[in-house]
Formats: structure tokens, C-alpha cells, sequence
């Protein structure tokens, strides 16, 4: 192994050290007894829980519904809030037409329409994929509308000296000069539709992790609880994870994804 | 004999009372390193973007070879003061820009931009990013992508503009190479009295408000270097000395001390 891929490990194991040592203390907290278990059950406790749950296929089946779900909002969300972001980006006509009524709706707090939600749909899955599109659209939407905005205008001027039309000029100038931004909008829009999934599944749904959460405050399982709450920790590391590989595959050229 | 011709250019921008440039007329031969200079506000660089294809003057005619200028076009190439190079390709790649819009083959596009590379002195550097490389090497970068695409015209605005005086000095060198080699024509803005008298080989200066030609130079500094002369001997010439007072005095003539 090479110093340099020894020394990426250590970095990537840095970053875990924290939180090993979190449960550590923890554990031993509830052991000796400073910490009553009906606060906080041990993580072994939430450990033990997490082995029933997954024996009796509950955990999975909750995940496996929350994540479609979330990704599923997501993608319907996100590709609005990008369309648009490229339309309003591209074109004045557009922005002029609709920017004011999305910088209105953008204020309204996504999340204080659950009840007019559960007016409209009740608590069918229609609800919570709506409440995520929405929390997804505005991050998506004005990152990528910033991102086009702020190419480098002599970029594009030399796009143009080469004579280029505009379909090689959005392509080749505009969409990757747009990029970094549009994958901060990405990792952040990640990070609000978890939230809002999990709000929504919390006061409306009958499946999903936030339900089993608020199940298990009923039978007051605080175990369920608390495994709950270290699932949306991990599936929330997952996703962003997963969109800093991304980045870094398509942003290779960045000086900021040289190292680390 | 292959020429870049603005005949009685007048500039108006809109918005704006006076106009920017007004009968301004400047024509560039194969061959010629003509270099504009002047005050600011003078439309030097308004100038040159109509030679590019980028402003439409409200008035008089541009052409190339006898072809009206409507637009950008494959036989005129600019360099910008900031290099403008895409950040997201390599220096190989930036090199190879035109060509690939021109459809030339992958290894045919690599080979060339190489090749270009070596003629700026970056043999070796192609695979590197663009923030790897200093202002001086960027600016290398940026001429050999010019050059890439064949052009009869070389339109530079301030291509030394941004870098510091001895890389300056350095790339005023290697322009001069590239001029010799190419033998496109080219026309020039600057700022630097020195850098117009070792480049051209006519020199436009312009006075503001509105923009106008107020006197011409033919210096043959340009055409000595080209003829193996050193840098150093020319600029310790005392004729050198002489007609870089004669210069700053064109530039600064009308304006109140």
C-alpha cells in the first residue's frame, strides 16, 4: 500500500473516530448506570433492536418504502427545479415570466403545508412525494439558475468566437462552467428531502422509518426510537456521500477535488 | 495578398450620448503586427472586436479578404487580456478546442496541439489543469489555442496585460517567434509603450473622446528581432530610446499636464 493511499484510509477513518468514541462513552455511561435507560437505552440496547427489526424484516421493509419514497420526490422535484433553473438561466423572457412567483413560494416554509397536504391528499403517498418535490425544487432550482449566471462571460465570448450555435455552447461552456454550483444545490437538496420525508412520514403515513418512529413512541419502545433517529444519521451520510463521489467524478478538473 | 481591413469605423454603444469610435480606419496585412494603442476610452478594444465579429459598428465597413466581417469567423482567432480557457479541459485539450468543433480526429488533434504546445515552450505541460499552470504558462496556452485553428488574423487584447513584468518581457519574445513563424497577421492592443515598439510593425494611436487615430508609427524593431537581432541590443539602440519619446509624446498630446 502507498503512502498516499494510506494516508486517504486515515483521513476517511478520521472522520469516524468521533462518533466511535460517542457510543463508546455512551455505552459505558448506561452500564454504570449515569445514564437511566429509560432516557437512553444503551446502544446495545438499540443494537438489540436493530438485530429484531432486521430479523423480523420490519427495518428493511420501512427503509426500503422510505428511501423509494424520498427518491421518488426527489427525482420529480429535481428535475423541475433544474429545467427550470436552465430555463430561467438561459433565457430572460423566462426568468422575467416566473422568478418572482418561485422567489414568493420559495419563503413559504415547505413543511407548514402538511396540514393543507393532508387536506388535499390525506395520507396517501401522493402527500409525501409532494412535500419532498417541493423541499427538493428550490436548492436544485437556485443553484443551477446561480451557476448558469455566473459563467464566465468571456467563456462564453470565446464559445462564441469559435462559432459555436447554442446547443454546443450550452454543452460544452455553460452546462460544465455551471457545474460546482449545481452540485452544491445537489448535496444540499439531498440533505432537505430526507428532512422532509421524515417530518412527513412523522405525522402522516402508515409505513416508513418515520412511522416506526412514532410507533414505537406509542409501545414506548425508546430503543426503536433512538435506532430510528442513528438510521436517518447513517442514510443522510449515505446520500451525500454518494453525491461527493459524484462530484468528484465529473468535477475532476476543480483545483478544490484535488485531495481529500 | 491576404488583408484585414476597417474602413472609416464609427462606434455607438447604446445608451451612450457620444460615440466611442469615430472614422477610424486601420487595415492589417499578412505579415503586419499592427498595435494599437492610447488613453483609455479610446475604443482600442471596441477596435478589435469588431475585427472579431463580437460589435457591429454603427457605422463604415470591416472585412476580410474582401468578405464583409458579420461574425466570428475561423480565419480570425482573439486572445483575451484574462486567458479564457476552460477550466474543466486540460491544456492539451484547450489547445485542441477548435479543431474538435472542427471535427478533426482524436490523435490527429493531439498531435497538433502538441506540437503547439512545443512551439510555445510547453512541451510536456498538456496533461496538466489550467489551475496548475502560472499566468505566463496560461497565456502560452491561450496563443497556442489561437494559433490551433490555421487563422489568417491574430486578434490579441492585452494578451500580456495580466502578467508580471518579466514574464512579460519573456512572452513579448516569444510573440514576436510566433509572429515570425505563423506569418498571420496581427493587430494588437496594449497598454505598454515599450511592448507596442518592440512588437509592431505599425503602430496606431488613438485618443479618446471620441475615439479617434491621431498619429501612426512603422518602428522596424520588430523586423530586426526577426532578423536575429537580440532583444537587448534593440532596446539599448539610442533610436529606441528616441522614438519611445516620440511615442509617449503621440499618446499623451491634447491632454492637459
Amino acid at each position: 500500500m502507498s503512502l498516499a493511499t494510506r494516508l486517504a484510509l486515515g483521513r476517511n477513518f478520521i472522520g469516524w473516530l468521533l462518533p466511535a468514541l460517542v457510543i463508546a462513552g455512551w455505552e459505558l455511561a448506561s452500564r454504570v448506570g449515569i445514564m437511566p435507560a429509560n432516557v437512553l437505552p444503551a446502544p446495545s440496547a438499540v443494537a438489540e433492536a436493530f438485530w429484531r427489526l432486521t430479523l423480523s424484516g420490519e427495518l428493511v421493509r420501512n427503509i426500503g418504502v422510505s428511501t423509494a419514497r424520498a427518491l421518488a420526490g426527489f427525482a420529480i422535484g429535481g428535475s423541475i427545479g433544474f429545467a427550470l433553473g436552465l430555463a430561467n438561466g438561459l433565457s430572460t423572457l423566462s426568468r422575467g415570466l416566473t422568478d418572482t412567483t418561485l422567489q414568493m413560494i420559495r419563503n413559504i416554509p415547505h413543511l407548514a403545508l402538511i396540514p393543507l397536504v393532508i387536506l388535499w391528499f390525506g395520507i396517501d403517498e401522493e402527500a409525501k412525494l409532494f412535500l419532498v418535490a417541493l423541499g427538493v425544487f428550490f436548492p436544485i432550482y437556485v443553484n443551477t439558475l446561480l451557476g448558469i449566471q455566473s459563467v464566465d462571460p468571456q467563456l462564453v465570448e470565446m464559445g462564441r468566437v469559435y462559432g459555436m450555435d447554442r446547443r454546443a455552447l450550452f454543452l460544452r461552456v455553460i452546462l460544465p462552467g455551471a457545474l460546482p454550483s449545481i452540485f452544491v444545490g445537489l448535496r444540499y437538496a439531498l440533505g432537505i428531502m430526507w428532512l422532509t420525508l421524515i417530518v412527513a412520514e412523522t405525522i402522516s403515513a402508515s409505513s416508513g422509518l418515520g412511522y416506526m418512529a412514532m410507533q414505537a413512541r406509542e409501545f414506548l419502545l425508546i430503543d426503536v426510537v433512538v435506532l430510528s433517529i442513528l438510521i436517518y444519521a447513517l442514510l443522510g451520510k449515505l446520500a451525500d456521500s454518494l453525491a461527493r463521489l459524484l462530484e468528484r467524478l465529473s468535477l475532476g478538473w476543480h483545483p478544490a477535488f484535488q485531495n481529500g | 495578398m491576404p488583408q484585414l481591413v476597417l474602413d472609416k469605423i464609427s462606434i455607438h454603444y447604446d445608451g451612450q450620448a457620444a460615440p466611442a469610435v469615430e472614422r477610424v480606419s486601420i487595415d492589417v496585412a499578412k505579415g503586419d503586427l499592427v498595435v494599437l494603442v492610447g488613453r483609455s476610452g479610446c475604443g482600442k478594444t471596441s477596435l478589435l472586436n469588431v475585427a472579431a465579429g463580437l460589435v457591429t459598428p454603427a457605422r463604415g465597413s470591416a472585412s476580410v479578404n474582401g468578405q464583409p466581417i458579420t461574425g466570428p469567423g475561423s480565419d480570425r482567432a482573439v486572445v483575451f487580456q484574462n486567458d479564457a480557457l476552460f477550466p474543466w479541459l486540460t491544456a492539451r485539450e484547450n489547445v485542441a478546442f477548435s479543431l474538435r468543433l472542427r471535427g478533426v480526429r482524436p490523435a490527429e488533434r493531439a498531435r497538433r496541439a502538441d506540437a503547439l504546445l512545443d512551439l510555445v515552450k510547453l512541451g510536456g505541460a498538456g496533461g496538466k489543469h489550467i489551475w496548475e499552470l502560472s499566468g505566463g504558462m496560461r497565456q502560452r496556452v491561450g496563443l497556442a489555442r489561437a494559433l490551433a485553428a490555421e487563422p489568417e488574423f491574430l486578434l490579441l487584447d492585452e494578451p500580456l496585460g495580466a502578467l508580471d513584468a518579466l514574464t512579460r518581457e519573456r512572452m513579448q519574445t516569444t510573440l514576436l517567434d510566433l509572429w515570425t513563424a505563423s506569418q498571420a497577421g496581427l493587430l494588437m492592443v496594449t497598454h505598454g509603450i515599450e511592448e507596442a515598439l518592440v512588437l509592431a510593425t505599425r503602430i496606431v494611436v488613438l485618443a479618446p473622446g471620441p475615439g479617434r487615430v491621431v498619429r501612426t508609427f512603422e518602428p522596424n524593431f520588430s523586423r530586426r528581432y526577426a532578423s536575429g537581432e537580440a532583444i537587448r541590443t534593440i532596446k539599448a539602440d539610442p533610436a529606441f530610446a528616441a522614438a519611445r519619446g516620440d511615442l509617449t509624446d503621440a499618446i499623451f498630446e491634447g491632454e492637459a499636464a
